[in-house]
């Protein structure tokens, strides 16, 4: 038997496919979003590698177990990305981590006042961006590491977080400009 | 702390960098679980147990046995069932029917005795013998009534209920007292 290359085909045909028991197809999809997602997660859920992994698993199960819920009209990044935005928001209601996060915030700010620039490499930098994303609001991050991080459009993370475009872009400003304000230093003396 | 728009643009340029430069990575215990959760549901019970690790000699073995009990137990099917030439006898039996019929007529048959009892009327009897001979007979002479009706030959032909009424009226009449209530055998 000969495996079928499922490289060319769209997600949205992946899913039809996967519908029809075609392991490879889903093999394939795995390869195309399970890292994204598992990044999203990562960030979403406090960078909490486990909670991540769990996540992950749990968000491709649904597809294994309940393919008909997508929609093979409409586009699967976006449906995946609702998926899990919907599992975060649950995982918060869970863990009430309003408080967790001004206090990052309070100690992110001494943090990077101290920082030499003369010891900044990459990963580094990373690791203060990712605090600062942690200072954000939940609704706020997941535009930010949507917009900036999937690259997704204005459109698709209105659809993802069921908001007004308008709303979106407002989160997007206040998100952009408070990571300006903790990470622009930095960013201007690198 | 204030930036103007090119600096701003370059911090979130060199943030969009670092954040898509990121390597992260899903563990592969998570690919493993989803492989496995996919075959449950898609595969058949028979490539499952394939899957399990079940040797083939062991299929082979328990497939050779079961032809062996089937075909152990052939013969003893064929002997049960015997098919015979059926034998159709053919009885005929004259069965006579012969109805009687009874018809029973019940005829009620009433019987109604009127006794006079001597009566204190007096009667006019006119006959030929002469006054003078026959007073003295004629006082004294206790008239007798009696009669019996049978009601069977009315209610065979006909019931006249005037009729009837109009003989018990007539036989009434000829009492006053409350021994004169006829009786009925």
């Amino acid at each position: 038997m000969f495996k079928k290359n499922y490289k060319n085909y769209s997600d949205e045909e992946l899913m039809q496919f996967i519908k029809n028991g075609k392991e490879a197809a889903f093999e394939e999809l795995y390869t195309r979003y399970a890292d994204k997602l598992y990044g999203y997660f990562y960030k979403m859920l406090w960078q909490n590698v486990e909670k991540s992994n769990d996540f992950t698993q749990e968000l491709f199960l649904k597809i294994i177990e309940k393919p008909h819920l997508f929609d093979t009209s409409k586009r699967f990044s976006t449906w995946v990305f609702t998926v899990a935005n919907n599992l975060c928001k649950n995982e918060y209601r869970k863990n009430d981590n309003k408080q967790k996060a001004y206090n990052g915030f309070t100690y992110l700010r001494e943090d990077l006042v101290e920082y030499n620039i003369q010891n900044m490499d990459n990963e580094l930098f990373i690791n203060k961006i990712n605090q600062a994303i942690e200072t954000l609001d939940s609704s706020h991050k997941t535009c930010f590491i949507l917009r900036y991080k999937e690259e997704l459009s204005i459109k698709e993370i209105s659809k993802i977080v069921n908001c007004p475009e308008g709303t979106v872009k407002s989160r997007l400003y206040h998100a952009t400009k408070k990571i300006q304000a903790l990470v622009g230093k930095l960013a201007a003396r690198n | 702390m204030s930036y103007n728009i090119n600096e701003k643009e370059i911090i979130i340029a060199k943030v969009k960098e670092s954040l898509q430069a990121e390597d992260l990575r899903v563990s592969p215990n998570v690919k493993q679980n989803l492989t496995a959760a996919f075959r449950a549901k898609h595969q058949s019970p028979v490539i499952l147990a394939m899957n399990r690790g079940i040797p083939l000699w062991k299929v082979a073995a328990s497939l050779l046995l079961l032809i062996g009990v089937f075909s152990w137990l052939r013969p003893f099917e064929k002997e049960t069932i015997v098919q015979t030439e059926p034998t159709i006898q053919i009885e005929e039996k004259i069965i006579r029917v012969t109805d009687t019929v009874f018809v029973e007529k019940i005829v009620e048959k009433v019987v109604i005795e009127y006794v006079e009892v001597p009566s204190t009327t007096k009667t006019n009897i006119k006959n030929d013998i002469p006054m003078a001979v026959n007073a003295m007979e004629n006082s004294i002479e206790k008239v007798i009534y009696h009669k019996t009706v049978d009601l069977e030959s009315l209610i065979d032909n006909y019931y006249d209920t005037a009729m009837v009424e109009n003989i018990d009226r007539q036989i009434r009449g000829k009492s006053m007292s409350d021994s004169d209530i006829p009786t009925f055998y």
